[in-house]
């Protein structure tokens, strides 16, 4: 009974939480680049802080494969 | 068919970048840790950290980023969005997700919103097509 609970629990909290963040997400989505359109450009630095990519300085010369993720 | 798999096979052709961004799943947001969805995601996702707050400051994000690849060892360079999230929100990367630019500055990937788009079969597929068309023209 306890163990229905708590993934009734669990179940409820990613609910929840799943339409607040679809709904922003997808918000966002409808601007996102897609195929043909510029590549928005960005400068970014490294996990030190002291090097940094710029998105443009590739142009010419490699495509740019970009992954977007995090730790969690 | 995963990320290091691709960037091996293609990283002297294209420039892989890894961008660090807001987490996912921190404990203080949609944590995923919590009793039976952590058994779930630990099968689904055995690399992913659980054990992370959401940083508050760029050096926070930069040491879990750093905490990221050391774990994860994909062997690409990762670059830390700013704490505005600015290029995530420009390419709604959140939570994850794979795009293709190609040597004119265009799109010629955007992948869907992950996890569940995040496909980098796709990405893959379309990096051997793109580098055929350049070889060819």
């Amino acid at each position: 009974m306890a163990i229905i609970a708590e993934l009734f629990d669990d179940v409820k909290f990613i609910f929840n939480y799943r339409s607040k963040v679809m709904k922003q997400q997808l918000a966002l989505n409808k601007l996102a680049p897609k195929a043909g359109d510029l590549a928005p450009d960005f400068t970014l630095s490294d996990i030190s802080g002291k090097e940094s990519v710029t998105l443009s300085d590739f142009r010419g010369k490699k495509p740019v494969a970009l992954v977007f993720g995090s730790f969690t | 068919m995963s990320i290091q798999e691709i960037y091996k096979q293609f990283k002297e052709e294209v420039q892989f970048l890894s961008i660090y961004i807001r987490e996912a799943h921190p404990i203080d947001g949609w944590w995923m840790g919590r009793r039976l969805t952590k058994k779930l995601m630990l099968r689904m996702a055995p690399k992913v950290s659980m054990e992370h707050y959401d940083p508050k400051t760029i050096e926070e994000r930069r040491a879990v980023a750093g905490e990221c690849e050391t774990a994860l060892q994909y062997g690409v360079r990762t670059y830390i969005d700013e704490m505005d999230n600015h290029v995530n929100d420009t390419y709604a990367a959140w939570p994850t997700r794979l795009y293709l630019v190609g040597l004119d500055g265009k799109i010629v990937y955007g992948g869907g919103l992950g996890p569940y788009d995040f496909k980098p079969s796709k990405l893959k597929a379309t990096i051997e097509e793109y580098l055929k068309q350049l070889s060819t023209s």
